[in-house]
């Protein structure tokens, strides 16, 4: 039995403190672990026929709560652990396996808008001239421009829905911060002495470029990404709320939580469940990028 | 000076035509290209191929799309923005009509951001590695974890229908507005919080804060005088990308609380290719963007004459 | 400090909030008032465009303005403006006028304003007419209650466009211009035009001097709810005494409070899939088999579609057309629910390892379009065949059918008209602009030509209940449902849907 007042150890001490300010970090790499890992062996442990309706089963509630009487009088029959969506689907497998989907499309936007904003922040950074002013009057264009109008716009011009064009349209909505994020450190760096040595002594600009310039740039990228991450996982459910999200047999958070929606009273285990899943991710991703954000500089303003 | 601040505006200017240009070129484009809105209204059984050409014919729709646009351009030159398909008004009084809700909306919500926002994080900052700073940063990512129609229509079954406290939707007075703005500030105060917290923080460290702590001033002294000051700059920047960023993008909120603004009717417009409309409310709200865009440049160097209007 | 700060705080917090409490109360409707929620804003004041959204969901026609003829509710056309008609000739139509109406500013109704509102060459604002505003040509005034209304073609189905036209008042138009009437909207309808907040709710007072006799609510009120959820909250939280283009799941929920009532009204559109085997998309060719395509049709459960997906809302049809309809052969029996004869017609076909498929499909006005064919998709895939569903956004599905016949080889689609003929001509004879009729022989054209242009009523319908035999046997289509439309009413107002399901309160009350 431990002693109330003995004081910790100093290694105790140490372990106590890393812990407190750690403590989000650590939360949030453990929900984003068990995420991926869910969703990477969902088809395992989970596998589902995403063209099968059942709809005589369709809004069948938790089976946990099973005193609670159904409208429609469909017993659950087998058993459905988070209970049924309106065409029947098990809402506890579609949902891991949303969660593949979910993270594919935040990671892949954000890769692709990250490479596209990053590459055109150095060049416009770099080279300033007329291309920086180009680049530039894309940027305002593109900043005021109506985020949704241009993704509804470009998924009707791209004809329909489908996962690839998502991807598409939500990648060419981020590439704008990264571009100005870089595009600033650049510019701070090209009039630095070491860049004008380095030029002295015959480097190219390529090299320049990336060996000096864009390691400098790169942690503020990092926390960016992870922010976006998120984002993008929240505009493609809003994307399904407008109805121009992902064909509908591919499961995901966003068209779940969208086409629970007009249940919420009712059958609230539609929208709530994918709903709180991903709730958890994303909040999981933002305390990851709060904790690199805080390791790598704590004052940087990232948004 | 005063030749310089000329420069400057004029120079804005210049730059503000070339963004609506560009803007409503892309519009232009994107739109024709994505249909022909004809096919929409004549889906009805009793539409003929003769009824396709005279009504293309009666909407200008039949022309080139680079004579389209001439016209198009010409047409604003006289203020007239044509004749929006599903109302027969000029489209853009049908626009202007909406903007007030808009604008409305998106002020109490950014109001909301500042008023909360702004002191959570320089409360983080203040305390930061505490249980408060966890607690603020976790509640304001909540805040932006959650899609906000979910959020929306959760609240107006609490609120509306179980407790009957406010109305369900639509716009009149302080109690329509409530519902809408906190949903619409819920994703931009994440990030005011969030910057705030940083700019504190870096703020805090610097040397004169740590004199003016040396010297025994009162805490709150040197917060609000020095480091608000200072911290104003990049959080203004952020303010006013959001302000401009919710006048067009409120459509979610707009759609969910059944509020008539400018954003819906754009997407409206889209959806059932009302070209007029599609175009003048892009005009409207990028007009609108790139003038807060001016305000927060012409507000920077007043708050910190160091800074050069380029 | 910190804790006075947080008191002030709190104590601002509370102050808003009980600011914002004070005069809460439940609901704004007064017992003379009306407020119905509807999904959409409305289009056009003009009713003789409205071109962009589909006929039957205004509920402003209604209650504002007067068709000259109109619907009973169960289809069949009756006097309104126009008291009786005669078909003279294959393009005249001899017509009487009724006496003594008036529109709001007390200009009269007469053949003048019949032939004003016929002869306009186009829409307020320029915008061209609807389709149907154009099958009449011209008016000859034989005296001031009397005219002949020429037709544009020889057409025995001039009635099913003419009984759109909704009068609107020619002196008016001509005093205060186009814009005029558009700002302030006049008609001879059970209600006058008080003022119109876009997007946000348009206001009408009763007409106490109407034709038919001064209706009961005094004070309607149409807003502008377009989220499906919030417009049940809107019902249940008492904001809105009526709510429109409910989901039939939500429907379910009115039912079991004791407040709400559920009203239901057969809709004159017809639900269903079509063939399109040479679509540009690929992977229609097994459609041209009639085995392939009565496989299709075995292998949907419809009745499963309408009871779950629809909660029971819908009549099933046997071919695309209303059951109502001019020329419906009630004798019909639809295709049952048979995978095990589904599987062996695919194997006679050819299929028996199943095939892919694609789908299109919009939701064209529909609210559970998704549902139904996400079913339909399931329904295919237990036959083997491995459908993928292309969710086509409205105006772009609307574009792919009618302009560039780019839609996939199977695809649902609607129409709305109470006359098979007027609803199906066009798509299952060959030269005709929707034509997409993958049974096609000569044969189909002389039966069709010859129902079509004949003005004998008892001929037609003949003919017209052997082509649906044809389009059944052949399985042409694969015919689903007519929807009910759905409303959300408050117990406490006495009214029932009006003809084609609209929102008319000329005789509604509060009990």
């Amino acid at each position: 039995m431990r002693v109330r007042n003995q004081h910790p150890s100093v290694g105790e001490l140490r372990k106590r403190t890393f812990v407190r300010r750690h403590l989000r970090g650590i939360v949030g790499l453990a929900i984003v672990s068990g995420v991926i890992l869910l969703g990477a062996a969902a088809p395992i442990i989970a596998p589902i026929d995403p063209r099968a309706a059942n709809v005589s089963e369709k809004l069948t509630p938790p089976s946990w709560l099973a005193d609670e009487t159904v409208r429609s009088g469909a017993e659950s029959e087998t058993g459905h652990f988070l209970g049924t969506d309106q065409l029947g689907r098990d809402i506890l497998k579609r949902g891991l396996h949303g969660s593949r989907v979910s993270l594919l499309i935040g990671l892949t936007t954000v890769l692709i808008s990250g490479l596209v904003g990053v590459s055109l922040g150095l060049a416009s950074g770099y080279f300033g001239g007329k291309l920086d002013q180009l680049m530039i009057w894309l940027c305002d264009v593109q900043m005021s421009f109506p985020f949704l109008v241009l993704a509804i716009a470009m998924m009707v011009a791209l004809g329909g829905q489908s996962l690839v064009n998502v991807i598409g349209v939500l990648a060419i909505t981020g590439w704008v911060t990264y571009f100005r994020v870089v595009r600033a450190e650049t510019i701070k760096l090209r009039g630095r002495e070491f860049i004008e040595a380095a030029r002295a002594i015959g480097c190219s600009h390529w090299r320049i470029a990336l060996r000096h310039i864009l390691p400098n740039a790169i942690p503020a990228c990092l926390v960016l990404a992870t922010y976006q991450v998120a984002q993008m996982i929240i505009a493609e459910s809003s994307l399904s709320f407008l109805g121009m999200g992902v064909p509908s047999h591919i499961p995901t958070w966003g068209a779940m939580i969208a086409d629970g929606r007009q249940y919420a009273g009712s059958a609230w285990w539609v929208s709530t469940f994918p709903g709180l899943m991903l709730v958890t991710t994303v909040l999981g991703i933002g305390f990851v990028g709060d904790w690199v954000r805080d390791i790598i500089d704590p004052t940087l303003k990232i948004t | 000076m005063q030749d310089d601040v000329t420069t400057y505006l004029v120079k804005r200017l210049a730059n503000t035509i070339a963004v609506l240009l560009g803007c409503s070129l892309v519009v232009f484009v994107i739109l024709r290209l994505s249909g022909n809105p004809v096919s929409l209204m004549l889906s009805d059984p009793a539409a003929t191929p003769e009824d396709f050409q005279r009504v293309s014919q009666a909407l200008g729709l039949d022309k080139p799309i680079p004579v389209q646009y001439l016209i198009f351009l010409k047409g604003i030159l006289s203020g007239n923005f044509g004749v929006s398909y599903r109302y027969g008004l000029q489209a853009m009084d049908v626009c202007l009509e909406r903007l007030p809700a808009t604008v409305e909306l998106t002020l109490v919500a950014m109001a909301l951001v500042v008023i909360v926002g702004v002191p959570l994080g320089i409360l983080a900052a203040l305390r930061r590695g505490s249980w408060v700073d966890h607690l603020i940063s976790t509640i304001t990512l909540f805040g932006q974890s959650m899609p906000n129609y979910w959020v929306g229509i959760m609240l107006i079954l609490l609120l509306s229908v179980s407790l009957g406290l406010l109305p369900t939707s639509g716009r009149g007075g302080l109690r329509h507005l409530i519902m809408p703005a906190v949903v619409l500030a819920l994703h931009p105060i994440s990030k005011i919080t969030r910057l705030a917290r940083s700019e504190f923080l870096e703020i805090l460290s610097r040397d004169y804060v740590r004199t003016a702590r040396a010297k025994g001033l009162k805490e709150t002294v040197v917060v609000m005088k020095h480091a608000l000051r200072n911290a104003s700059l990049s959080l203004v920047t952020v303010i006013g990308m959001d302000v401009g960023y919710l006048l067009g993008g409120a459509i979610v909120t707009e759609t969910v609380f059944g509020w008539p603004g400018i954003g819906k009717l754009m997407v409206d417009a889209v959806t059932q290719r009302d070209f007029p409309i599609v175009q003048a409310a892009t005009f409207v709200i990028t007009t609108i963007v790139v003038l807060t865009n001016l305000t927060v440049d012409l507000t920077y160097s007043v708050l910190d004459p160091r800074v050069r209007l380029r | 400090m910190r804790a006075r700060a947080a008191i002030i705080l709190v104590l601002v917090i509370g102050l808003v909030f009980s600011v914002s409490l004070s005069g809460c109360k439940k609901g704004e409707a007064k017992p003379d008032t009306v407020v119905v929620g509807m999904s959409d804003d409305i289009n056009s004041i003009d009713p003789h465009t409205n071109t962009l959204a589909p006929m039957d969901t205004s509920a402003l026609y209604p209650n504002l303005y007067d068709r000259f003829i109109t619907r009973g509710l169960d289809g069949s056309l009756q006097p309104e403006l126009v008291t009786s008609w005669e078909n003279q000739s294959p393009t005249k139509w001899k017509m009487t006028l009724k006496q003594g109406v008036k529109f709001h500013n007390g200009e009269a109704f007469n053949a003048e304003v019949l032939k004003y509102n016929i002869e306009r060459p186009n829409a307020c604002g320029g915008l061209p007419k609807h389709p149907r505003m154009l099958a009449a040509k011209s008016v000859e005034i034989i005296d001031d209650y009397t005219v002949i209304v020429e037709s544009a073609a020889e057409d025995p189905l001039f009635l099913e466009s003419f009984c759109q036209y909704r009068a609107i008042p020619k002196a008016y138009i001509e005093e205060v211009g186009e814009e005029g009437f558009l700002a302030h909207p006049v008609g001879t309808g059970p209600y006058k035009f008080v003022e119109w907040k876009k997007g946000e709710y348009l206001t009408l007072e009763a007409n106490p001097e109407y034709w038919k006799g001064a209706p009961k609510i005094q004070k309607l009120i149409l807003r502008v709810i377009p989220d499906a959820a919030t417009r049940l909250a809107a019902l249940q939280a008492g904001d809105v005494n009526i709510a429109l283009n409910l989901a039939y799941d939500q429907v379910s929920t009115i039912a079991e409070d004791a407040e709400l009532r559920v009203e239901t009204f057969p809709l004159s559109r017809c639900v269903y899939m079509e063939f399109f085997p040479t679509s540009p998309k690929g992977t229609g060719e097994p459609l041209a088999d009639v085995r392939v395509r009565q496989a299709i049709n075995y292998a949907i459960n419809v009745d499963d579609i309408i009871k779950y997906v629809l909660n029971g809302m819908g009549q099933r049809i046997t071919v695309p057309s209303p059951v109502e309809a001019f020329g419906y052969n009630k004798d019909i029996q639809p295709y049952p629910y048979d995978p095990a004869k589904a599987r062996e017609l695919l194997a006679q076909a050819g299929y028996s390892n199943g095939f892919e498929l694609k789908i299109d499909v919009g939701t064209l006005g529909l609210a559970s379009a998704y549902e139904v064919v996400d079913t339909i998709v399931s329904d295919l895939a237990k036959v083997g065949i491995n459908a993928t569903v292309n969710r086509v956004e409205t105006a772009a599905y609307a574009d792919l059918k009618v302009t560039t016949f780019g839609i996939a080889p199977f695809f649902l689609w609607q129409f709305n008209g109470y006359d098979v003929s007027y609803v199906l001509y066009k798509q299952i004879r060959s030269g005709q602009p929707w034509f997409y009729n993958p049974a096609w022989t000569a044969e189909w054209d002389e039966l069709l030509d010859s129902e079509h242009f004949s003005f004998d009523q008892a001929h037609r319908e003949t003919i017209l209940k052997e082509i649906c035999q044809r389009l059944h046997d052949e399985a042409v289509f694969v015919p689903l449902f007519q929807p009910l439309a759905t409303f959300g009413v408050v117990e406490a107002l006495d009214w029932v849907p009006g003809p084609e399901g609209s929102v008319g309160m000329a005789e509604a009350s509060f009990r």
